[in-house]
This record gives C-alpha cells, structure tokens and sequence, in this order.
C-alpha cells in the first residue's frame, strides 16, 4: 500500500501536476514554510481531482 | 420480405442482448484503465544475478543490429551471465558479420519455405539445446533486431526475475516516435496498452500479453524447444503461458526502444498479418482457454511442467479465481469483437432493418439518431425527420440510414479516441521524446486511424491468405543518441 501511494503521488500524471507546480514555486521563493503549505495544497487538489476523475472515467465506461 | 420483417422487434432485442453481453464481457477493462493510470507492479532489488541467453531473431537486419548487440554491450549487468545469440534468418545482407563482430554467437538459417520468426527462433533454440544445453541459461529474452535497450534494462528485469516471476515484458518505447504520423501511432498504440492492460494485470497477478519483443521467460518454456510458429508467435505463447496458470507480469521500470513502420503500406501489411495471427490464435487457443474458465486446468494443450506449490487451501482457491479470470480475459482480449459487432449490424440493422422498411415504411426516423455525442450535438441543431411510405424506395433508404448511422458513430468516436492520445502524451511525458505542439496535434488527430486499420485488417484477414515478410528497419539511432546510455 505504501509502494501504491508513493506511485500515484510520484508517477505518471504527478510528474506533470505535481513536481512541475512544485518546482515552479521553489524557484519562485525559498521559504521552506510556504513551500511546505503550497505543496500540500497542490497534492490535495490533486489527490481530489484525480479521484473524481477516476469515478467519473468508471461511471462513463460502466455506464452506471 | 414479410417474414423477415416481421422478426424486426425480436431481432432488435436479440441484438440489444448480444450488445450488452459483449458490453459486459469488456466491463472490466474500465478498471484496467483507471489502475493503469497511477498504479504499476515494483520490483525489490534482486539478491541474486541470473545468467541469461539473449535471442535475436534478424532478417536483413545489417543496418540495425549492430546498434542491438552495443546497447547490449553496455548493459550494467555482468557480462559473464549473458550471451547473445543471434539467428541470421534466411539473410542475403551482412548481419551475420556484424553480429560476429559484435561479440554474439551468430547461427544462420536458409529455409525460405518456413519464414515466419517463431522458425526462427524454433531453429535458434535447438541451436543453444546442441551446443549449450537450454538449462544453461536460467531465463530467455526475445529482441527484435531493431530494438535498443537502455543501460538498465537487464537489471531491472532480473529483478522481477529473482522474485519468482517467470514471463516478465518491459515497457515499450519507440525510437522514431517523431518520424511521421504512421510511426506516431504505432508508438501510442505500445504505450495504450502498457497504461490500459500490462500495469493493472501486473498488479492485479493476473496475465499481460507478450507483444513480440522485449520479454523474458523462464528456461522451463523452452526445455523442450520453441513451438509457436504461427504468424503471430507471441500471442500463441500468451495463450499456453495463461492456460497453463503462468503469470505474465510487466517491469515498468526496464525500458527499451522499437523501430516503428513509417511507410502506410508497410505497416498495413503489419496490420494484416497481426490480424490473421490474431484470428489464428483465436482459433487454436480460444476453446482451451474457454474450457479452462469452468474447469481450470483440467484440460491443458501444452505442459512445461509449471512447478505447483504447496498451497493451503485459501491459496488454492485464490489461484483457482486467479487462473480462471487470466483465462477468461486472455480469451477477450483474443476474441474478434469487431467482426462480431460487424455481423450484427450486417444482420439486424442492414438486412433485416430494410426489409422492415420495404414493408412498414420509414416512419418519423431523425437523421441524428444515436447516443453518441456528435448525434446528440447536431440533434440539438438540426431537426430533420425522414419519412418515406412502404416500397422499394424504403427498403434502399433503410438500406441507407443504417450505413448512415454507422458513418455517424464512428466519426463521433473518432475525436473521442482523440483524448485518448492526449491523455497518453500527458500521463507518459516524462518518457516520450520532445515533440513540438504541432506535431504533437497532428498525432493526436492522426491516433484513431490506427484501431480503424486494425479493424479493417481484421475483415480482410478473414479472407485473405497472409504471408510473413520482413518489416524493413533503416533507423541509425544508437542507445547513446536516445539516453548517452554508457556505464
């Protein structure tokens, strides 16, 4: 299970949504604090989006 | 007329119920997709290094294997547990020589009757049994002769192999993703089926499917020589491997690169020969593995011997689900669906829709019909009704609604299959090569002409007698150009 989240915040769509947002930010400040709080904004909306993402993609191709 | 076209309602709930079976039968493929998408088997470093044969199978393949057998060169793995051998099939060019040259053990074959790359890897492995004995070597890769590998890739791939894993297949990237529209396809095509079938069948223990190069298997397949020799071999070898309870998992993280067609006539005749392969495969493995869906293994076509643990009776159970869901979705992915859905609407809404329309009419019919989003769309724009009285001229515009209709809904899902690729260029970013935006938009838009060919191949392999030939590979890519692969 950690191997599954580590993946899924580290791989495939993260790489684009997560790290570039991240990186761009950390080249914007170096206030470890604001970069803490603004990466764990980015992983929640992300954690968020791509959960309803996944449900709506289940919900179309099962057509519940 | 009247008989036929009295049969339209049942026919219509007939081909509503064959639509929702097959509708069901794929249904799990929607997990796939979503597993694919953030989720792939990891493999532990492996605590022990195996020795490996590595087989190539080349036919004129001077320009490329050269490039092979130095990527395989510099591979960060042992050389003393690793040999290269190399099958110069039927050559008139110097593979051979340059394989010599290379440092890989060359054997040549001339046989121009028997043609196919499993006779060559068939003659290849009594080769190695005769001079090496197979056993020598723990596990078998199969490379194509244009295939590069990245410095890693052996490594990786022992480490699913020291975890017990006995067919292993890798992730399959293109070296000239970029060359035109054709090859973009082909190389979107590897990485759909890495994101929707080899990483959630690899973490669900269930059964991905060889896709001609860049594998790993175990000594034990070939303890008594290779027998898959038919247009397609690789989907022959997926169909025993699952028969027989063999998982077949992916390694992500072990990466290789393919040279893909870039001439339409060339890859039509791909096409062509896959989609007879397919069908052949179909043909010979389909009811074995639709026995073993209700009777396990009770019934098996080939046996390598698979060592069977000692389970408890939980374990067993488990394995039992386990192998009957591999089988049964090994057998989907077999099954010529398309041909199945074209017999239906040749059936129940060409022929029998026209003589219902000779006979009754067409009565208040809108041009737009149909769910798919491009119907809806223009019937929300246009509303236009056809009505025709019963008569010949009925039966031809039914004749003509129906291939209409058809038309419709697969123009609709052409752009839908369009975000599919969109979603791949995202999902996939890190490893597909730099592509300008536009070339990137053409790719796009150019995607779901691949599956129209796959299916129209499939229709003409039906009836057609097909041939292996040779895909001619000219790419001067070397592994240092892709990565600066060196140790």
């Amino acid at each position: 299970m950690k191997e599954l989240i580590k993946q899924f915040y580290t791989e495939g769509f993260a790489t684009t949504f997560i790290d570039k947002p991240v990186n761009y930010i950390k080249k914007k400040t170096n206030n470890k604090k604001k970069i803490k709080i603004y990466t764990f904004i980015i992983k929640l909306l992300y954690t968020l989006i791509f959960i309803l993402i996944a449900v709506y993609i289940l919900y179309k191709k099962l057509h519940i | 007329m009247q008989i036929i076209s009295n049969f339209y309602p049942i026919g219509l709930k007939i081909n509503t119920i064959i639509g929702t079976i097959l509708s069901i039968i794929v249904l799990h493929k929607a997990f796939y997709f979503v597993i694919g998408m953030f989720f792939t088997r990891k493999f532990k470093p492996a605590k022990k290094k195996h020795k490996y044969g590595i087989c190539i199978a080349a036919r004129n393949e001077e320009k490329v294997i050269g490039n092979l057998i130095d990527s395989i060169n510099k591979q960060d793995y042992p050389k003393n547990l690793y040999k290269i051998f190399v099958v110069a099939d039927n050559c008139t060019d110097n593979t051979a020589k340059i394989a010599r040259e290379k440092g890989a053990i060359c054997y040549e074959r001339n046989d121009s009757e028997h043609r196919t790359k499993g006779y060559a890897l068939q003659f290849l492995f009594k080769k190695i049994d005769k001079d090496y004995k197979v056993d020598s070597f723990e596990g078998y890769f199969i490379f194509d002769a244009d295939n590069l590998l990245k410095s890693n890739y052996i490594s990786k791939m022992n480490d699913a192999f020291d975890e017990g894993c006995k067919i292993i297949t890798s992730y399959r990237n293109t070296k000239n993703f970029d060359e035109n529209w054709v090859s973009s396809t082909y190389a979107l095509h590897w990485i759909r089926s890495i994101r929707t079938n080899h990483r959630a069948r690899s973490i669900l223990r269930l059964a991905t499917n060889i896709q001609g190069t860049g594998f790993l298997f175990s000594n034990e397949i070939v303890k008594n020589g290779w027998k898959y020799t038919s247009l397609t071999e690789d989907r022959a070898l997926t169909a025993d491997a699952v028969a027989q309870g063999y998982q077949i998992t992916y390694q992500d993280d072990a990466e290789f690169y393919d040279e893909q067609p870039v001439s339409l006539k060339v890859a039509l005749r791909q096409r062509l020969r896959w989609s007879k392969g397919h069908l052949q495969a179909f043909a010979e493995s389909g009811p074995y593995l639709f026995i073993n869906i209700f009777f396990g293994k009770k019934y098996i076509k080939t046996n390598w011997n698979k060592k069977e643990e000692n389970l408890s009776l939980g374990r067993r159970i488990i394995e039992s689900i386990r192998h009957r869901f591999a089988s049964f979705d090994t057998l989907v992915q077999l099954t010529p669906i398309a041909f199945i859905n074209l017999v239906r609407w040749l059936i129940f809404s060409v022929l029998i829709y026209s003589c219902y329309t000779y006979v009754n009419g067409i009565d208040n019919i809108n041009l737009f019909k149909g769910s798919v989003w491009l119907a809806k769309l223009l019937r929300g724009t246009f509303n236009i009704n056809i009505y025709m009285a019963p008569g010949i001229n009925a039966l031809f515009m039914g004749l003509l609604i129906s291939i209409w209709f058809r038309i419709l809904y697969r123009i609709g899902s052409y752009f839908l299959n369009t975000f599919l690729a969109v979603y791949l260029f995202i999902v996939e970013d890190a490893r597909i090569k730099k592509i300008s935006l536009p070339k990137k938009l053409l790719f796009v838009f150019t995607w779901p002409t691949f599956d129209i060919i796959g299916r129209y191949t499939m229709y003409i392999a039906l009836f057609k007698k097909v041939t292996w030939k040779p895909i001619p590979h000219e790419s001067k890519i070397t592994i240092d150009d892709i990565d600066g692969g060196t140790k």
